[in-house]
């Protein structure tokens, strides 16, 4: 087994789902193959509505997917051992932030002072400490997402699955909290997928940028920028590159 | 949402103008001698709480007879209406043996089945509490049913990925997401509870309340029926004012704004 081999996390190979549109067969995802690998941070750039989000439900088996396989290569029953965050921030409004962080502990059963601790290491690391006992209600956009991924990064999980976290923010906070992710995944290195329609966004964060074609949905092309870190999107490299992959999506559309 | 606080704060004069005009028109029509004035009804009421014996006791013991038949009756159609409602949105086997019975039996109203309840149970406190629980129990079951149907899929989402199994996704995500529902469906059981206490009181009943209003009608005390009419009103009104702050107390999520 070579390095690379032993490197991969989640392996996609093939992938076809398609929905019954009042009796037309409708292709969102035509034959997706990819990889991702060991504490990378992957990015699946396409633009908006090319099922990227049917990509990841499938990734998540919170979908079934038509042909195809998506295999994690420690074989791990899947719910319960990843973390998700998602778009519109799914927290349970009736629990607080530390109660809606250690969920996933909870349904573990893990004893509460334990499931506590857990909590409140990753609620600092996210940069909320003084809020664990607040409802999602009191807080801010931003907030609100970083409660989200706190409770992803306290499943204990080495992946997350980022499903265009921040399409729901202002632009200010938007960048703010791309280089909070960025400072939390390089704090606790963890594999992350994150699924965006930004190109900006995109060449911020990722170690890996696939980008997807737009209905069906196919593999265009991957880029690796050689960017260092923090990138800084005036950069004439990112600029480059963002023009390079720019005329790539007008193709694909 | 403050703003609007501000600009609408005057709207409590309006409330007051309007039952002030709503007593102004019941004065009004008194005169014509068809009902008793708001006056005499309130020295009635007085009268009644001095009085040793209406019908056939004193009218503390109605009040408490009717309360407790009220708030046990409530407590019987919450515990058997969620219990239902939770069976029916929970498990779709169980529903489809239960709904069509449930919808044949449901629209028959309680007070058409007092004659079997008497054949069944007799004249007594049973057939009381079963006359309310009949009638009430329906919004809180249809209630929770609904809300246990149509809980938000992106929570059911995230509870599946953060590895819930049944029972709790149903205890974590799907019942605390019906709870406005639920509440909603008691506040309306609450109301039909007092409806409920009243019918079945004039029919199977020595006291109570519907009983006093009964026995004035006979002896053709309107002034009592009137002013027995305020007592229902005030318990109502003082029911509803304690679930709303049980709501408040077990909700406290609900009503929040960013501050």
């Amino acid at each position: 087994m070579s390095m690379a081999e032993s490197q991969k996390k989640l392996v996609v190979t093939n992938v076809r789902k398609s929905y019954d549109l009042k009796g037309k067969q409708l292709c969102v995802l035509d034959g997706i193959n990819l990889e991702v690998r060991e504490n990378e941070f992957l990015v699946l750039f396409g633009p908006g509505q090319c099922g990227k989000t049917v990509l990841m439900n499938i990734m998540s088996q919170l979908e079934t997917m038509d042909e195809g396989s998506v295999v994690f290569t420690d074989g791990r029953k899947v719910h319960g051992n990843i973390g998700v965050v998602f778009q519109q921030y799914a927290l349970m409004p009736w629990k607080t932030v530390i109660e809606n962080v250690e969920m996933n502990q909870k349904f573990k059963l893990v004893k509460r002072q334990e499931r506590r601790k857990n909590a409140r290491e990753f609620i600092k690391l996210v940069g909320l400490e003084g809020f664990e006992d607040m409802y999602p209600a009191q807080l801010s956009g931003g907030m609100k997402q970083r409660v989200g991924i706190a409770r992803a990064y306290a499943s204990n999980s080495d992946i997350i699955f980022m499903d265009e976290p921040f399409g729901a923010l202002d632009a200010q906070t938007r960048y703010q909290m791309q280089g909070e992710v960025l400072r939390i995944w390089q704090e606790r290195k963890v594999t992350i997928v994150f699924i965006t329609n930004n190109i900006e966004e995109a060449l911020f964060l990722g170690d890996r940028i696939i980008l997807l074609s737009n209905k069906p949905c196919k593999v265009v092309e991957e880029y690796v920028p050689h960017l260092p870190r923090p990138r800084n999107n005036m950069d004439p490299e990112f600029l480059k590159l963002r023009d390079q992959i720019t005329g790539k999506v007008d193709l694909a559309l | 949402m403050k703003k609007n606080r501000s600009r609408y704060s005057w709207c409590w004069i309006l409330s007051i103008l309007s039952v002030g005009l709503f007593l102004f028109a019941w004065y009004r029509y008194a005169q014509s001698g068809r009902m008793p004035n708001p006056w005499e009804a309130i020295v009635e009421l007085v009268k009644m709480f001095e009085m040793k014996r209406v019908g056939s006791k004193s009218l503390v013991v109605h009040i408490l007879s009717s309360m407790k038949r009220i708030t046990l009756g409530f407590v019987f159609s919450c515990i058997f209406g969620i219990t239902l409602g939770l069976i029916m949105g929970w498990f779709k086997k169980i529903r489809a043996v239960i709904q069509p019975i449930f919808e044949l039996i449901r629209p028959v109203p309680g007070l058409a089945w007092i004659p079997l309840f008497i054949l069944w149970m007799g004249i007594g406190e049973k057939t009381n509490i079963v006359m309310i629980v009949w009638g009430a129990f329906v919004p809180i079951c249809l209630n929770t049913y609904h809300g246990l149907t149509h809980v938000d899929p992106a929570l059911v989402k995230a509870g599946k990925v953060l590895g819930a199994n049944d029972a709790q996704m149903l205890l974590n995500v799907a019942l605390p997401d019906s709870i406005p529902a639920i509440f909603a469906g008691m506040r309306t059981s609450l109301g039909s509870c007092w409806m409920a206490v009243v019918a079945s009181e004039m029919i199977v009943a020595r006291s109570g309340l519907g009983y006093v209003i009964l026995s004035a009608m006979e002896s053709n005390n309107y002034p009592m029926v009137v002013s027995t009419m305020i007592l229902i009103a005030l318990g109502c009104a003082i029911y509803n004012f304690i679930f709303d702050q049980l709501e408040r107390l077990l909700c406290p999520w609900q009503n929040l704004r960013k501050n």
